[in-house]
């Protein structure tokens, strides 16, 4: 029976078992403070003139989001397998162009961490992906490409579960991206 | 996937966790953003994962089967299941079949975090699913 198998595909009952493994078990939180402690330790966050010189700020901010999605420590699909109520969803789309002035990397470090640290004491939901800067703008007669180079990009996004417009509003101005000139437009799910 | 590479040691999945991220921000410069961050960070988990292997001589390539271990009906496969069997696999195979068919990575992309051929990658998923299923029939607990 084993041979007549084929290993090429999975049967629907195996996938749906898989699928089952996308329910990831986040890591104890206090295994955030003790990489933070540890990196601290080996003077990697505070040795700030030294990491300057070889950062780029876009890592330095996209490690600090990460680390605080928990969920990321374990896999590609549980940044995307959060549960946050459509009825209260508002997405923020990070937005750059050429007044975007990135600051220093391990200070951005600090900010996007002071910020998503922020928002997770207070209980409020948040998940969210960077992308690539390379991108395809799709017309009925054209479709325009947008390479590496390209000045005016979509970095990312968040969703963020917030019990009104104002509190959705007050966590976007606080995001460091703002500070350093780029542009957050806010817009909420609409559920019909 | 710390828990699932490490065959669901906590205090090993937790240790592999700090040490990426040590390993992530030192090469953080070495970064180039040809890969997503979280594709390098995965290939950065895997590499700590090998060494930590290797170093530590906790595990082995080829994982001794636990033979206590019992699985569902048969004509049921659960998480769980899948679960079980995993550990038993190959740290090779299991690697591949966490990353296809956990994490839903292509053979492409698997190819460049582990640093093999794509055609390794589709060969080693064939036999890492034939080993799973292999398992999977010989633990059933068919009466």
């Amino acid at each position: 029976m084993k041979s007549k198998m084929n290993h090429e595909e999975l049967t629907p009952e195996e996938r749906a078992a898989f699928d089952e493994l996308s329910n990831f078990k986040l890591p104890p939180a206090s295994l955030e403070a003790r990489v933070i402690n540890e990196l601290k330790n080996q003077g990697l966050i505070e040795k700030q003139k030294t990491m300057n010189i070889y950062l780029k700020w876009t890592a330095s901010v996209a490690a600090s989001v990460l680390i605080f999605f928990a969920g990321s420590y374990w896999g590609k699909q549980s940044i995307e397998n959060s549960d946050i109520d459509p009825n209260l969803a508002y997405m923020l789309i990070l937005h750059e162009d050429e007044s975007f002035r990135p600051g220093d990397p391990m200070a951005m470090f600090e900010e996007y961490g002071n910020w998503m640290q922020d928002i997770i004491d207070r209980g409020i939901k948040i998940t969210g992906h960077e992308l690539d800067n390379e991108a395809v703008m799709v017309k009925a007669s054209s479709e325009t490409h947008f390479g590496e180079e390209a000045t005016e990009r979509t970095s990312g996004y968040f969703i963020v579960e917030a019990e009104s417009r104002e509190e959705a509003l007050e966590i976007a101005r606080k995001n460091p991206h703002v500070k350093y000139g780029g542009t957050i437009e806010l817009k909420p799910y609409v559920v019909r | 996937m710390a828990l699932r590479l490490t065959g669901y040691d906590e205090v090993m999945a937790q240790d592999l966790i700090q040490s990426t991220w040590i390993t992530a921000v030192r090469r953080l410069e070495s970064f180039e953003w040809k890969s997503t961050l979280k594709t390098w960070l995965i290939g950065i988990l895997i590499n700590v994962n090998r060494e930590q292997i290797h170093k530590e001589q906790k595990k082995k390539e080829t994982e001794q089967v636990r033979e206590d271990t019992m699985i569902s009906k048969s004509g049921t496969v659960s998480g769980y299941d899948i679960e079980q069997g995993l550990i038993q696999l190959p740290i090779g195979y299991r690697r591949v079949i966490i990353l296809h068919d956990i994490e839903g990575y292509q053979h492409k992309e698997i190819g460049a975090i582990l640093g093999i051929e794509e055609g390794t990658s589709k060969s080693q998923l064939f036999q890492a699913r034939k080993a799973l299923r292999n398992w999977l029939t010989d633990n059933s607990n068919e009466e």
